[in-house]
């Protein structure tokens, strides 16, 4: 049998005698994952999620088509699929070939990992995190081993290797009729030391157990890295997407050079992030990465962008192309850090995918939470958190020195005067 | 294949096995104004093999499967596990030998690739006062085929068809989008339905460009249909998945039998729905699909069971395992889940709730099944003065606790009102859901604006 490489250059040819422009993208990660339950590891699966995806372009019209199997007809739906298809409003070509640096995107200690490994991974989490008040009631640890190959007709031949380890854990902290629940998530190329992660969790559970109802707002809000990620995710960062902006479907359409949000915030797309867990070499079209600003000090400075749209636009490709999308890869959050004595904590929230991405319009519950004053922390419960991402970004203090990543975001925590929190 | 697996499985010392074999073709239509945006078709098989050997489960799957690494994989997982790890088990059925097929009028496969184009096409012409509509169309054949230990051989066959509209309208700096959808266990015939929707988007993406945003705070609310699905999908029915009461991660622990709402509320989960979206014969474990009476005027009944749950916890099965594809291991989901209507007309509802707020439409939702928090984003809305509807609302969310809420619900609308077609998610599997609900009044909410 063909190796990938071998396939991806055989899927190519195929396409190649009809289309006059070709994307082929085959992704192979291999994946064990352990699951938990309840402080004890519950089951262990194995799968292969093999991905062969053909994208032609058949004088101006395209087609995408996928399967899981090597066989010529998923470049032969794809070609039908062109064929029937009406023309794309535009089409300029596909990038040539260009210089890819090379990325830190593997580790061999992932890869040497064991099953017995995996299992001794759950444990330390269980030890970690369970004891008398603390269950461990669900999680899994997942290793990864990924191929990716992508074969273009304008020259592009990459094979890119990378590994991942994701730990998901949630929690539930019981004590005299009390209840709270608590979680946490991370996926890195690297392996890395767990306690930081346990520790912090099972004292976050036992924390927030004892909250108190919210009496009286409070001026400045600090929404930790996870919540702060999840609402710029669902209610902001659509905004930046080169597509929704020539389509006007971007509250930051025509704000170019402009100052949008606080100068204290800037924003990048960075798929050259060492270790990244979106960083890669080029994009599905074979455009070159980059570190994009997307705001500098609060200036917006650019969308992310593909090769067709960028060059309808008047632009160049950012190296976000997909198979017909835009995709961010890293988002890096970088900030200004200011001490704030007196504010109240967001830790987590509930609801941020149900946000309006174009009006940045978010209103969410707020799972833990605490009051922040002089040193001394006191956890609070029973509200929502409401407003505008637009207004957060722009009435921003604050950006925390210590930042983690959630679904390839990479942030600190934001302090803010930009929020409303409404009261039960 | 199977048979060679049957063979190497008969030399383990094994409890219980299932072998899953699936092949999924999906084409799918995106315009967008009025030109092709993509068209798209995907093509996925594979098997999966599922062991208990001993008290350790072990799952291996592959697109390309080898009879002979399938069980070397599946059956050292599995004995990794039984070193460490806790009490397993499986209820059983009798053995189902089963061919089945959903309904259709006109089979996607028999539509042309150029007609589900124009379809797209014609759908997203921009219409007056409307800056972008999208339109998207997909069909998904399925074939499983299913074999367990016990003898049972199930074949389904399942089409699922879905489109969808977005619209967004603007004014100067303003700008609104709405989202409308609608998908079935059927053929292409529902596209009939796709101008309505298209239709429907448009009005509400332009008339929320005069809506203001409510003072938030506490209210007597109505939720519509489509609202109250995701409701009683988010709020009361993931709390009522029995995987959730063996990781003691559920916050009806302890309310098994008892009174936990109002009298109004009576609530199924039901996989036999003849077409619904969230619909199927038999489950991923080749258990069949079932009408579940999860509460019972108001007191909480059941819980929804996969094989393992329902032999741990010593309950009936209700078929409610299921997983995204075969590479996924199955849990315990729901498929359409809603309210028994009651016997409220829906302006005597409006006129009881005298002042609050009526919401309408939803953006999804989420929700903690440990504490019974939930929060949900309504696609509008209206404020109720004195009795009648008045100023008409956008960006209404709801928050609440389950517990509470479910005592608060004081009327429930005589007839189904709306629905929804959804994909639900949990541990990183999507699958289809469906709730087709009455309007209900629940006396105190909170509701998020302003
Ligand atoms: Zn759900």
């Amino acid at each position: 049998m063909k190796n990938l490489y071998e396939q991806g250059e055989a899927l190519l040819r195929l396409a190649e005698r009809e289309a006059n422009y070709v994307q082929v993208h085959i992704s192979a990660p291999l994946q064990q994952k352990l699951e938990l339950l309840s402080n004890k590891t519950d089951s262990f699966t194995s799968t292969e999620h093999v991905s062969y995806a053909v994208l032609v372009y058949v004088n101006g019209r395209s087609g995408t088509s996928v399967s899981n199997t090597f066989s010529p007809a998923v470049v032969e739906r794809a070609i039908a699929l062109a064929k029937a298809s009406s023309p794309s409003e535009y089409f300029y070509g596909l990038p040539l070939k260009q210089q890819l640096h090379k990325l830190q995107i593997f580790d061999k200690r992932i890869t040497a990992l064991t099953e017995d490994g995996l299992i001794d991974i759950a444990d330390e989490m269980i030890v970690g995190i369970a004891d008398e008040t603390v269950t461990l009631s669900a999680g899994s640890v997942t290793k990864q081993v990924s191929q990716d190959i992508i074969f273009t007709s304008e020259g592009i031949q990459q094979v890119e290797q990378s590994t991942a380890l994701a730990i998901v854990a949630e929690c539930i902290a019981r004590k005299n009729g009390m209840i709270k629940s608590a979680w946490d998530y991370r996926q890195e190329r690297q392996l890395s030391p767990l306690t930081p992660f346990t520790s912090a969790l099972q004292e976050k559970a036992t924390f927030f157990l004892d909250s108190k109802q919210l009496k009286e707002k409070m001026g400045i809000v600090i929404v930790k890295p996870e919540p702060f990620a999840d609402l710029l995710e669902h209610a902001f960062l659509p905004n930046l997407n080169g597509k929704n902006n020539e389509k006007g479907k971007s509250c930051l359409t025509g704000k170019t050079d402009t100052q949008v949000i606080s100068q204290k915030i800037s924003i990048y797309d960075d798929a050259l992030l060492p270790f990244g867990i979106s960083s890669r070499a080029c994009d599905l079209e074979g455009s070159p990465s980059q570190r994009t600003p997307l705001f500098s000090r609060g200036v917006l400075k650019n969308f992310i962008y593909d090769y067709n749209t960028a060059l309808h636009t008047g632009k160049a490709s950012t190296g976000n192309g997909g198979f017909s999308s835009i995709d961010f890869t890293n988002v890096v959050v970088e900030g200004e850090y200011q001490e704030v004595d007196k504010a109240l904590v967001i830790d987590s929230v509930i609801g941020a995918h149900t946000a309006d991405e174009v009006a940045t319009d978010f209103s969410v519950t707020v799972e833990r939470a605490y009051i922040l004053k002089d040193g001394e922390k006191v956890p609070v419960t029973g509200f929502m958190l409401s407003g505008k991402m637009f207004d957060a970004l722009q009435k921003a203090i604050s950006l925390g020195k210590e930042r983690k990543s959630y679904n390839g975001i990479y942030t600190g925590a934001l302090a803010t005067t930009g929020v409303n929190i409404i009261l039960s | 294949m199977l048979d060679k697996i049957r063979q190497l499985l008969e030399k383990q010392d094994i409890r219980y096995w299932e072998f899953r074999q699936e092949e999924v073709v999906t084409t799918s239509t995106t315009a967008w104004n009025g030109t092709i945006k993509d068209m798209s078709s995907g093509a996925k098989e594979g098997a999966s093999l599922r062991i208990l050997c001993g008290n350790g489960w072990g799952f291996a799957h592959s697109s390309c499967p080898d009879a002979q690494k399938l069980v070397q994989q599946a059956v050292t997982l599995a004995k990794a596990m039984d070193r460490y790890g806790q009490k397993k088990d499986v209820a059983f059925t009798k053995t189902l030998k089963k061919k089945v097929e959903s309904n259709y009028t006109k089979h996607p496969n028999t539509v042309s690739l150029e007609e589900k184009r124009d379809l797209v096409l014609k759908a997203s012409k921009l219409p007056e006062k409307i800056n972008n509509l999208r339109v998207v169309y997909t069909d998904n054949i399925k074939k499983k085929m299913y074999t367990n230990s016990e003898g049972s051989e199930i074949i389904q066959k399942l089409c699922y068809t879905y489109y969808g509209a977005e619209a967004t309208a603007a004014v100067g700096d303003r700008m609104e989008s709405a989202y409308k959808a609608h998908g079935a266990l059927r053929g292409y015939e529902i596209t009939d339905g796709l101008m309505d929707t298209v239709t429907e988007a448009c009005t509400i993406a332009r008339n929320l460009l005069s809506a203001s945003v409510p003072k938030g705070g506490t209210y007597p609310v109505i939720i519509d249909g489509t609202l109250t699905s995701v409701f009683v999908h988010e709020a009361l029915g993931h709390a009522t998945e029995a995987d959730n009461l063996l990781s003691n991660s559920t916050c009806l622990a302890g309310n098994e039998n008892k009174q936990v709402g109002s009298e109004d509320v009576t609530v199924f989960d039901d996989g036999t729905v003849p077409d619904s979206w969230g619909s199927f014969f038999y489950d991923d474990e080749g258990v069949p699909a079932h009408k579940t009476k999860i509460m019972d005027k108001g007191v909480f009944s059941s819980y929804l069971h996969s094989r393992e749950t329902a032999a741990l916890t010593k309950n009936q099965l209700t078929g409610n395992a299921r997983a995204q594809s075969s590479a996924y291991l199955p849990l315990v989901r729901m498929s359409n889940t809603y309210i028994q209507p009651g016997d409220a007309d829906f302006d005597e509802m409006v006129a009881e709730v005298k002042n609050g707020i009526y919401l309408r439409g939803s953006k999804g939702g989420q929700v903690d099944p440990i504490t019974g928090n939930f929060q949900f984003s309504a696609q509008d809305g209206f404020s109720i003065k004195n009795g009648e509807l008045a100023g008409y609302l956008r960006a209404v969310s709801l928050a609440g606790n389950t517990l509470a809420i479910v005592k608060n619900i004081s009327l429930v609308q005589e007839k189904y009102e709306d629905g929804f077609s959804g994909h639900c998610g949990k541990n990183d599997q999507s699958v289809p859901v469906q709730g087709n609900n009455p309007s209900i009044s629940i006396t105190k909410a909170t509701v998020g604006g302003s």
